[in-house]
């Protein structure tokens, strides 16, 4: 079924993954998708994160070096809704910025999602935003690793998420008004957003590291040497919880306001809960906490997650035949609507075909 | 400039922090955002003043027929319903989709919790952690240790983003069809693209994922190294900037990372960020939460701002980030929990003796605002 975007085209220009995986999350919502790339093609192109990310769009190349390549991409302009590009304006290859844009297409919307804020020197990797906005924190228990890299690229995702309801009210504005517009989403900036409650500053609360986990919001290993995550914070859990877990009688005494206020206490609680949680495997405690309601879920990995039972029914994990790869697990559409679903378009495209003169193609 | 959403009214039914960013996202866009919350559940202060921003605070019962009566009343003048329950809770409080399209068709209705609305887990219930614990995030971040958090709450901010993305789409459609929709979000679909580069799997993959806290990055020349005083990030990207690397002196003959960690290592984090800049290379330091907000204060853009809350005084939070030309996004403030009960009630049409008999029967608070944790 029609995704809600399929009446618009977008042009997407750039090598950064924020841009890929934005380009994305419109395709995957209906919209056709032009992805402009160097005659050399993406970096990206032969890893499989291409495929995933890159999936249902179409390809053309244009060369930064040719000024007929980048004459007839305004011609491909013309016949777009939205423009997105993911570099900044001092690095643009093509040179196609908003006001480029509008002169071609009076109702244009342009949206740029470069690494750092303009005014910012330095061209900005996943990397380099992470490592500037604190993500790369020491994460070791005993505080011995200085700091702790993360593989999963959380600002340029973050960033392209950022990005799609900016895009979606800008053509919202456009179906009103008729008006398209300009918009700016570096992610550096978003990562203000992602930060939130950890900026938050009160005055009655003096910042700092917050207190310690309680005994009912950890993790805890289990019998079969695998860890599970409990988060029994709700008072209606804690009745339900306890009772699964053989013991009842603690219930009084955790719910206790001094457990709260008193770390060392906390701590025993936690020393005790260890024990339990040590009598049974993981996913055994996965089945019993569920029957009774209580968020507690074994920690998987990746590869786990993908072959359980409901990431398959709940479309979190799809197939797709891919020409390079053959049949192709990946994620899946991300925001479901259930009227206009939206639908993978297709496999990645093979490197495109340089992008023709419009006029010519006319004639 | 009113913001692109300027006259579209949202019922915010959401807790903790993915779905309320939802709202507060359709808020920086222009929506008048009304959180509807039972009195006894009072949120925590901090959440609040981070994703209650942009809202109007009402404290409604909806257990009792007048203040389900209410509530009917209120999605009668709105366009959207957000909730966060489990699969079929709502419906047994009467509010699911069905209901409430029944009396008003044009309703964008968004479900925002744990594992969504098909499949086996469907019924579990679950915070970001629950989510995030069953698609590999924390096993990654933990490598052979006890499995971690990333350091910030990226999966609940990006699910309530991605859910205002589902609702925008659906206004966007509603403008051409007049109908609304529903739509289904979770933590779980959020994970996973935030996992998709590696959520792949085909004939012959080999996993090979970087983890544990020990991971200082891909390959030599995109990592964190140790220097004099602290640590720095260096992302050379192209061979372009590997030979402007390697016109460096120390830098000549590239090896392996162990080489480079000596060098890195006899100078300061400051004194390689000027001079690798110099040579076009990108580096920076890597930085803890207290740099980055010290770092915030000399940003031409003011990321960090304070507001006065007033219960609370001057109060520091983060803004929104896009940057629109015609229709721009604001940064609201935190409403008072339940402050706004008697103001919209007063606007549905109820007369002052009707709030006076709701208040009386527990539908609505005895006072008007409520202290939060």
């Amino acid at each position: 079924m029609a995704g809600a975007l399929s009446s618009y085209r977008i042009l997407e220009l750039g090598d950064q993954p924020a841009v890929a995986v934005l380009g994305m999350l419109l395709a995957d919502q209906g919209a056709d998708v032009v992805k402009v790339e160097r005659p050399e093609g993406d970096p990206l192109r032969g890893t499989p994160v291409f495929s995933v990310w890159n999936r249902g769009k179409k390809s053309v190349v244009a060369d930064p070096q040719s000024d007929k390549d980048k004459h007839n991409l305004l011609g491909l302009v013309r016949e777009s809704d939205v423009v997105i590009e993911g570099f900044d304006s001092r690095t643009n290859p093509y040179g196609l910025d908003y006001d480029t844009a509008r002169n071609e297409k009076p109702d244009i919307i342009h949206l740029c999602i470069p690494g750092l804020s303009q005014d910012k020197n330095v061209t900005a990797s996943e990397l380099i935003v992470s490592a500037a906005t604190g993500v790369y924190v020491d994460r070791s228990a005993d505080g011995t690793e200085g700091a702790s890299f993360i593989a999963l690229p959380y600002a340029s995702i973050f960033g392209a998420m950022v990005a799609t309801p900016a895009i979606t009210a800008a053509l919202f504005h456009r179906e009103r008004s008729g008006e398209g517009q300009s918009v700016v989403v570096p992610l550096y900036d978003s990562m203000f957003t992602a930060m939130g409650s950890a900026i938050v500053q009160r005055p009655d609360v003096p910042a700092g590291p917050g207190a310690l986990s309680p005994a009912i919001a950890r993790f805890y290993r289990c019998a079969d040497d695998r860890w599970v995550n409990l988060n029994a914070t709700y008072e209606r859990s804690l009745k339900p919880m306890l009772t699964a877990m053989g013991h009842p009688n603690w219930y009084d005494a955790l719910t206790d306001e001094r457990l709260r206020a008193n770390i060392e206490e906390r701590e025993e609680w936690a020393a005790r809960f260890t024990e339990v949680w040590l009598q049974k495997p993981a996913e055994e405690w996965e089945d019993i906490m569920e029957d009774v309601g209580v968020p507690l879920t074994m920690c998987r990995t990746l590869q786990e997650w993908m072959e359980t039972d409901h990431a398959w029914q709940s479309g979190a994990v799809v197939e797709l035949d891919d020409p390079v790869y053959g049949p192709m697990r990946q994620v899946g559409i991300q925001v479901r609507l259930e009227d206009t679903p939206g639908s993978i378009r297709g496999a990645a495209p093979q490197l495109g075909q340089r992008i023709a003169d419009p006029n010519e193609r006319e004639r | 400039m009113p913001g692109a959403l300027e006259g579209i009214r949202v019922l915010d039914l959401c807790i903790i922090l993915a779905g309320p960013t939802c709202g507060r996202t359709l808020s920086e866009y222009g929506a008048d955002v009304i959180k509807v919350d039972p009195e006894h559940r009072v949120p925590g202060l901090t959440p609040w003043l981070d994703v209650g921003r942009g809202k109007r605070s009402i404290c409604l019962n909806i257990t009792k027929d007048t203040g389900l009566e209410a509530f009917y009343r209120l999605v009668d003048t709105s366009d959207v319903v957000l909730q966060g329950f489990r699969k079929g809770v709502a419906e047994r409080l009467g509010i699911g989709y069905e209901q409430l399209s029944e009396r008003n068709p044009g309703i964008v209705y968004a479900s925002i919790n744990a594992f969504g609305q098909e499949g086996d887990w469907a019924m579990r219930p679950g915070f970001d952690q629950n989510a995030q614990a069953a698609t590999g995030m924390q096993l990654r971040n933990g490598g052979d240790g006890q499995p971690g958090p990333p350091p910030y709450t990226f999966n609940d901010y990006g699910t309530g983003i991605m859910a205002a993305y589902g609702v925008m789409l659906a206004l966007l459609e509603r403008e051409h069809t007049g109908r609304g929709q529903k739509i289904d979000t979770s933590l779980a679909y959020t994970a996973s693209t935030f996992s998709s580069a590696y959520m792949v799997d085909y004939e012959g993959y080999e996993p090979d994922e970087v983890s544990g806290p020990e991971a200082k990055g891909f390959d030599t020349l995109n990592r964190l190294y140790r220097t004099a005083d602290g640590w720095l990030a260096l992302s050379v990207n192209n061979d372009v900037e590997k030979e402007r690397l390697k016109s460096l002196e120390p830098f000549t003959e590239l090896s392996d990372h162990s080489a480079l960690e000596s060098t890195f290592a006899s100078r300061t984090t400051e004194d390689w960020v000027n001079t690798l800049s110099q040579a076009g290379i990108a580096a920076t330091a890597s930085r803890t939460l207290a740099d980055v907000r010290a770092e915030a204060r000399d940003d031409e853009r003011d990321l960090i701002v304070a507001e006065h809350h007033p219960f609370f005084g001057s109060v520091e939070h983060g803004i929104a980030a896009p940057q629109m030309g015609a229709t721009p996004v604001r940064t609201g403030t935190s409403p008072v929990f339940g402050g706004d009960t008697v103001e919209v009630l007063s606007e549905l049409g109820y007369s002052d003796d009707e709030i006076e008999a709701m208040r009386a029967d527990g539908v609505i608070p005895q006072t008007d605002a409520l202290t939060l944790r």
